[in-house]
């Protein structure tokens, strides 16, 4: 079978450039004979093509398209977005009209069934994974990027995209909550992330140092009211640290009782549980990119009708 | 003593060694098993047979240790160039012996441990040398490379500015790892659409027809044949790649550094000791495209700054300096009391 793959996302630095990536590499590594991976976003030759973000689905696929949508925000809670005009609208569309739609959990399969013209047998979870350099770090490495990035010696973490301000990241509201401990941010800023008050903000690091910070926080605190998957929570956890987070139904199925769950309101709370969070932390779920890759490749098979 | 008659990276580094030693008033005699390129270098040569470089083979050098024996005696150090020939060592007893290891070992015979000294090509091939104490002399490269043409077509006429090249230079294998470099190719381009991303190589031992096959089928790279001297690629690239599953050292590294060319490596084996991470390139996990890509980038970002950085690394490794390094422990063990 010839998959065309959009790896546009795949250098994006945010979640998506994450998933893009890690699953590339694993369905390299996972094809079985006779299956060829071509990078691209036009399939001519293809048998099966697969846009890993909502913006490569085409609205006139040449063959049978797969897409993962990662969550389906933009349509629950259009309010919030700006992205409501007639783009908006062609990209859904486009999405409807793919063979298979690959989404990260059950919850957000629930959701893309209520909110798009989509058949349930039509919409695969696939469970995301940890990358495999994001592991456990040596006390050495952990003080060594301490000293780099200047953050205190005991602090509670949290990582994603700084670039703009996500009303369902809450990351404002967590900032201006009183605390015990300090308070670092890990992901790619802009300006209005600088004026966050009483934090410390590291921007974007490579996974080695995003390794450390992770094994050097005492707790991942996670206060989003919604998610796709929250791919920061099990990070963590494949870095021995606990995790805590806001009471929703994403995080429940992700972590089940790995984490300490918190209602979404009580932020004070939320960090009152971080800084009372104990280690070793849970191990994180088994799943990995490899399995999550031969799911692809099955889901290929299905969407090409072999 | 040398195991093959044709020259591979082992025996380039031992006559960039001769040479200089030679200059230096050394007297020195090579034993090959069989005529070839060797015999062209200037020195004395004879023959001497080791088996061949299979496992198992190594029992028929038993049926050279006479001669060998006999060649020692006219010389004050037997320096065994890689570890096919170090399978002479058990019939050297009595003899000042250097056994020089150029591959990460999985396994290590008892009768190394007879050699006077034991160097190794980098700490990765070191560490699988556990109580032999081998010193790290790393792989001699020429820093003066005669310039030559690009082996390429030029950029089609008419550009503002030459467009930025990326290359691999090796033989098109798995364990060389140029089929990752394929896979970031898009990559790459999705971010930088004028770059050209060249593979100088090809697979002389034909070892992995269908892997060869993949990458010179790729539209997404220009493929050129092998050329003589890769060293003289280097300077038209803007940065080498090698992408490597396993390497004891890394010479294509040295060869780009020296030449001013920042490098992007798999962190494998000896190369994370070639390469100064953030400086002189990147290092990055082997089979992962995108980090690669981004590498890769970022390395382009930073050419001039990393080039230079590069270029003075790259001293360290250059053939001179090697030739000191390994002169002084030639010395020491021609001399220490047994």
């Amino acid at each position: 079978m010839r998959v065309v793959f959009d790896s546009r996302p795949a250098l994006d630095p945010r979640g998506i450039g994450r998933y893009a990536s890690c699953l590339l590499t694993a369905l390299y590594e996972s094809a079985g004979p006779g299956d060829v991976l071509v990078q691209g976003r036009r399939p001519r030759r293809g048998d099966v093509y697969h846009a890993p973000w909502i913006d490569g689905a085409l609205l006139r696929p040449p063959c049978p398209q797969v897409v993962t949508l990662h969550d389906v925000v933009p349509l629950k809670r259009r309010s919030e977005y700006l992205r409501t005009g007639i783009r908006f609208r062609m990209r859904y569309l486009a999405v409807e009209r793919s063979a298979r739609l690959i989404v990260p959990t059950a919850v957000v399969a629930e959701e893309v069934v209520e909110h798009l013209r989509i058949e349930p047998e039509q919409v695969v979870v696939i469970h995301e994974a940890v990358a495999p350099r994001l592991t456990k770090r040596a006390p050495q490495e952990v003080a060594a990027v301490r000293r780099r990035y200047r953050l205190p010696e005991d602090y509670l973490l949290w990582v994603g995209g700084l670039e703009t301000p996500d009303p369902r990241k809450r990351i404002a509201a967590l900032a201006r909550t009183p605390r015990e401990l300090p308070l670092v941010l890990v992901g790619a800023t802009k300006p209005w992330a600088h004026e966050l008050p009483d934090v410390t903000l590291t921007g974007r690091v490579p996974d080695d140092d995003l390794a450390a910070i992770y094994t050097g926080a005492r707790a991942l605190v996670f206060p989003s009211d919604d998610e796709g998957f929250g791919l920061p929570t099990v990070e963590a956890l494949a870095c021995g640290t606990p995790v805590v987070a806001s009471d929703i139904p994403v995080l429940r199925e992700v972590l089940g009782d790995r984490a300490t769950f918190v209602d979404g309101a009580d932020l004070e709370g939320l960090l009152a549980a971080g800084a009372a969070a104990e280690r070793p932390a849970p191990a994180p779920p088994a799943w990995t990119w490899a399995d999550a890759a031969r799911a692809t490749w099955r889901v290929y098979s299905d969407a090409g009708g072999n | 003593m040398c195991a093959v008659a044709h020259p591979g990276g082992a025996e380039i580094g031992l006559l960039r060694l001769a040479r200089r030693l030679l200059a230096r008033g050394h007297v020195m005699t090579l034993a090959t098993p069989a005529a070839g390129p060797l015999d062209e270098a200037g020195l004395p040569v004879v023959r001497l047979a080791l088996g061949g470089l299979e496992r198992g083979a190594g029992a028929r050098a038993a049926a050279s240790f006479p001669r060998a024996r006999r060649l020692a005696a006219a010389h004050d150090l037997v320096y065994l160039n890689g570890t096919v020939s170090g399978r002479l060592l058990p019939g050297l007893a009595g003899r000042r012996t250097i056994l020089h290891v150029h591959d990460i070992v999985d396994r290590v015979p008892r009768f190394w441990s007879r050699a006077d000294a034991v160097l190794a090509d980098s700490g990765a091939v070191a560490e699988r040398l556990p109580g032999l104490h081998a010193h790290v002399v790393f792989c001699p490269v020429e820093l003066d490379v005669a310039p030559a043409p690009a082996p390429w077509a030029p950029d089609e006429p008419g550009r503002a500015r030459r467009r930025p090249v990326v290359g691999f230079v090796g033989r098109i294998e798995p364990r060389k790892g140029p089929l990752d470099l394929v896979r970031a190719a898009p990559l790459i381009r999705a971010s930088l659409p004028d770059v050209r991303i060249v593979l100088v190589g090809d697979d002389p031992y034909d070892s992995a027809p269908d892997y060869a096959a993949q990458v010179r089928e790729s539209s997404d790279v220009e493929h050129i044949p092998w050329v003589a001297d890769g060293a003289a690629v280097m300077r038209h690239l803007d940065v080498l790649v090698a992408p490597s599953r396993q390497e004891p050292f890394g010479t294509v590294l040295a060869e780009a550094m020296a030449a001013g060319t920042p490098v992007v490596a798999t962190r494998v084996g000896g190369l994370a000791e070639v390469v100064a991470d953030g400086v002189t390139g990147r290092l990055v996990t082997p089979g992962e495209p995108a980090e690669l890509a981004a590498a890769v980038l970022e390395v382009l970002a930073a050419r001039e700054r990393m080039g230079a950085a590069a270029r003075a690394h790259a001293r360290q490794f250059g053939a001179d300096a090697y030739a000191d390094r390994v002169e002084r422990i030639l010395l020491e063990a021609a001399v220490a009391r047994a």
